[in-house]
């Protein structure tokens, strides 16, 4: 387990998984397209609308399952105190933040023609966007606390904290009377979509989250690299003010 | 297709499209900015990765 917690480990991992996991992103994100516009059918009530869905569920997950990686990324920051699980933490926040900005974005542009308007204070749409201030939240306080250790930790009990809004975000459709249509695909008796409209969703689903996983990659190299040029900058200033502290004789 | 219908359809699939591809520009464009700044501190590319001291 630490082999694989050591940074120059997630360096060398990260640069033979990230051609891999970017290829299958592109593959999918390709396949899923051309099911998207050339073969899954209009919806019987929402007419070709509905070919928005197949971006804003998968960016909704995406939005969800980007904070569990932080939360699991927090743990081990307040556990082990490891730098790799800090790196992870910090890397993911823009990330969750772009998809859950997508899916808001998306679910209102889909929201005017089908229910007239862009935003309602629905229970999902708002904890949506609870969800997306955590996220702007985080990146704030990442870049307010300058030493990064002290970051880390602000930032795990944070996340933490914030975890509560994830099982209000899913199950909101339940306990409350919203607008927002119940969940679809994870059904205890089964999905409630056609395969012909399921299988394309399912693929783009794919296809972003090889995505997260190819850019979340990336982002922890980027802050190991971060890390690692910041200390030989240190190292490197006080190596050049060692002489200089050396001329300064004791006061006698 | 109703021509609103496509403009709402467009409009989701470009703005997700920016999105993404600036996400991808961002992450890749410090990833470079950040390799020249260890080569200008002259740490190679294979020591770069293995230098745990700096960890």
């Amino acid at each position: 387990m630490l082999r694989f917690a050591n940074p120059s480990f997630v360096l060398r991992f990260a640069a033979r998984a990230v051609p891999v996991f970017g290829a299958l992103a592109a593959l999918l994100i390709a396949v899923g397209l051309y099911l998207v516009f050339f073969v899954a059918p209009a919806d019987y009530q929402q007419g070709e609308t509905v070919r928005i869905m197949y971006i804003h569920v998968p960016a909704a997950w995406l939005g969800l399952f980007a904070y569990m990686v932080m939360a699991s990324a927090a743990l081990g920051t307040l556990v082990w105190r490891h730098p790799v699980a800090d790196a992870a933490q910090k890397s993911a926040a823009p990330l969750g933040a772009m998809f859950t900005f997508v899916c808001l974005v998306t679910g209102s542009l889909w929201g005017k023609p089908m229910w007239g308007t862009y935003w309602v204070w629905d229970a999902r749409l708002t904890s949506m966007l609870v969800l997306l201030l955590i996220y702007l939240a985080l990146i704030a306080l990442w870049n307010t606390i300058e030493e990064p250790q002290r970051a880390a930790k602000a930032a795990a009990v944070m996340t933490l904290v914030g975890l509560v809004n994830i099982p209000i975000i899913k199950f909101s459709v339940d306990w409350w009377n919203t607008l927002h249509q119940p969940a679809s695909v994870f059904k205890t008796s089964g999905p409630a979509i056609y395969g012909s409209m399921l299988w394309p969703l399912l693929i783009m689903a794919f296809g972003a989250t090889f995505l997260f996983l190819a850019l979340h990659l990336m982002s922890i190299r980027n802050e190991i690299l971060r890390r690692r040029l910041d200390r030989l900058t240190r190292l490197a200033a006080s190596a050049s003010d060692m002489p200089r502290a050396a001329r300064f004789e004791p006061a006698q | 297709m109703n021509a609103d219908h496509f403009f709402f359809i467009a409009l989701s699939y470009g703005i997700t499209a920016v999105a993404v591809l600036g996400m991808v520009a961002a992450i890749a464009l410090d990833y470079r900015r950040l390799k020249k700044s260890l080569q200008a501190m002259g740490v190679t590319v294979a020591a770069r990765d293995e230098r745990t001291d700096l960890d």
